[in-house]
């Protein structure tokens, strides 16, 4: 078994006077992919921006055996954390080029790793010098995880990453993000999509309510359709 | 050329022209004309660029939207002034008030970063403009330290002074004397700030900046100390203006809470920014053209534009020059009306010629 990368302990969120992570538990391991299902308001994107910090959380969350509660966000992404939240998270106003450029901080972007970027998206490449505000929603989400891979990373969260891309770009999205991994990257995934989420997971954590359900391999889930119906309340064919 | 301006041209041709227009007027026209009127107002204009532009630097870029600015332009003018009557009128005097006064704004700077941090929107805004109006009623009342109400007149380096006359420019027959010097002194002054604030918008600090103002957690979120980004460019912020608030001083001989704390001033760099655009750096020079262009010939304008019968009839009134502050204001409301973003930011397209030295590309195979 690989080594444990994240663990996430007792977990407590509130924002402002709502409760809304009531004892989050689950674990992922290094260079896989872990997904965090669940129906929508169970608690998934909270859970995601309380790793980030962004959302001050209670309990303990261990990153490479480190714990991180408390730290500031940007220390956490500065520990190899990237995120790529629902909303994607570009700044409208930069075009592709700069924005690459402001994600690899400190230093100038490794011209190899922009290659192999753009090898993951190459419809980046044709619009290098665009501002990510006048992107399509496809090439925004292409961008967006770019961002995130700009400096090497051992963690990314990506939250929803499907979400109102056609189904095209989602196969494009499955390949790229199974190259990731391939590059030693993990990866924890909130995703709608249960077909996208099991083709790339190998952990499942379910949520419910604020709360853990369920943790375990993604094809126990994927091969009982009575226990993620119990679950997750879908059926997929 | 390019490299002078950090590769970042304005986004139109036409903008572009006006721009170099308007700063080859400014490098000549103290050659050209004796007019005192003409060299004041382009005196003024010069000072007025580098103070707008770095209240686009705060607000354009970094989001901070502070309203007391006009402090540290008020801490120049006052820095330079305490220096020079502390030194018979010495260059090292006039040097030693203005960077102790840089100092001084360095800190307020700072501290206005750090409020930003625990007040937000709205309620930091007025914050600051508290800050400004106390700051005003306290040089108005320090009067030991500040000359009070009627502030202080003092004499600046003999080298700079009008009584010194050099020689004169044979084709004009105008008389370049130590006040042209001292012009041509504020020019390049203005002109070294203002490219120094283009490098900074465009470097990655700058980048980071726009990234803060767009969404601060997402820059955080990238790994950016973002406080410390914002206190770094509220400094920066305050050092310019507060190197204008010299230059304006030194130009005047003279500094007072009317010329440098006022209202007033605050009014005409936000006039400057809302008709220039906050958008790009750009904007101060032609926002700053139009305003104090309008604010010293637009009382004229009018007079020539409309007959004498007409202006003086109950019905025409309104036309009368006296009421120019008026259609300034008018000009305003137009202004925002039709073009928001100011005139720079009207003409801005999709991509930014300074966005292809960003990053080398990717090996593009087309």
């Amino acid at each position: 078994m690989t080594q444990e990368l994240l663990r996430v302990d007792d977990l407590h969120t509130f924002i402002g006077d709502y409760h809304i992570l009531q004892g989050v538990n689950f674990d992922m391991h290094e260079g896989g992919v872990a997904a965090l299902l669940g129906r929508n308001g169970a608690g998934k994107t909270t859970t995601l921006r309380s790793i980030m910090g962004l959302a001050p959380p209670r309990g303990r969350i261990r990153f490479d055996g480190r714990d991180i509660v408390g730290l500031s966000t940007a220390a956490i992404s500065r520990l190899g954390i990237g995120y790529v939240p629902e909303t994607l998270g570009l700044f409208s106003g930069l075009t592709v080029a700069e924005t690459l450029r402001l994600a690899a901080r400190s230093r100038a972007p490794d011209r190899a790793r922009i290659d192999w970027i753009t090898s993951l998206f190459p419809a980046l490449r044709k619009f290098w010098h665009s501002r990510s505000g006048n992107l399509s929603g496809g090439q925004k989400q292409m961008l967006a995880i770019a961002k995130a891979l700009v400096e090497p990373k051992r963690l990314i969260l990506v939250d929803e990453p499907t979400k109102g891309l056609a189904p095209s770009v989602v196969a494009e999205l499955i390949a790229a993000l199974k190259q990731l991994t391939q590059q030693s990257t993990s990866i924890l995934l909130v995703e709608q999509n249960f077909h996208f989420a099991a083709s790339l997971a190998t952990e499942t954590t379910v949520l419910e309510s604020g709360q853990t359900t369920w943790q375990g391999m993604m094809g126990d889930i994927a091969r009982d359709e009575a226990l993620r119906r119990q679950l997750l309340g879908v059926s997929v064919v | 050329m390019k490299r002078l301006i950090s590769y970042d041209l304005p986004a139109n041709a036409w903008i572009a022209a006006l721009v170099a227009a308007i700063v080859l007027i400014l490098a000549v026209l103290p050659l050209t004309t004796p007019s005192i009127r003409s060299v004041n107002m382009a005196a003024k204009i010069i000072v007025f660029i580098p103070l707008a532009a770095s209240f686009i630097l705060l607000i354009g870029y970094t989001g901070i939207v502070s309203f007391a600015h006009t402090v540290f332009f008020g801490i120049g003018g006052y820095g330079l002034a305490l220096g020079l009557l502390n030194s018979d009128a010495s260059v090292s005097g006039m040097l030693t008030g203005l960077m102790l006064g840089v100092a001084l704004s360095a800190v307020f700077g700072l501290i206005i970063a750090l409020l930003s941090l625990r007040i937000r929107a709205i309620y930091f805004a007025m914050v600051t403009l508290v800050a400004a109006l106390v700051t005003s009623q306290l040089a108005s009342r320090l009067t030991w330290l500040t000359g009070g109400q009627d502030g202080v007149s003092f004499d600046i380096p003999d080298a700079l002074s009008p009584g010194v006359r050099y020689w004169t420019v044979p084709f004009s027959d105008v008389p370049v004397t130590g006040k042209v010097l001292l012009y041509y002194a504020l020019f390049a002054i203005a002109a070294l700030s203002f490219l120094a604030m283009l490098r900074i918008v465009n470097s990655p600090f700058g980048r980071v900046l726009q990234a803060i103002r767009e969404n601060e957690f997402r820059a955080s979120a990238l790994g950016y100390p973002t406080t410390w980004y914002k206190a770094v460019s509220s400094i920066l912020a305050a050092v310019f203006a507060t190197i204008a608030g010299g230059l304006y001083a030194a130009w005047l001989g003279y500094v007072g809470p009317g010329s440098t704390l006022s209202l007033n001033v605050l009014t005409d760099i936000l006039l400057i920014i809302v008709i220039g655009g906050s958008g790009s750096l750009y904007g101060a020079i032609l926002g700053a053209v139009v305003i104090i262009v309008s604010e010293n010939y637009l009382q004229s304008l009018i007079e020539l534009l409309i007959p004498v019968s007409i202006a003086k009839s109950p019905a025409g009134t309104l036309l009368s020059g006296d009421r120019w502050l008026l259609w300034l204001g008018v000009l305003y409301v137009v202004a925002i009306y039709l073009v928001p973003e100011g005139i720079v930011g009207m003409t801005r397209s999709g991509g930014r010629p300074g966005d292809r030295r960003a990053i080398p590309g990717p090996n593009h195979s087309r």
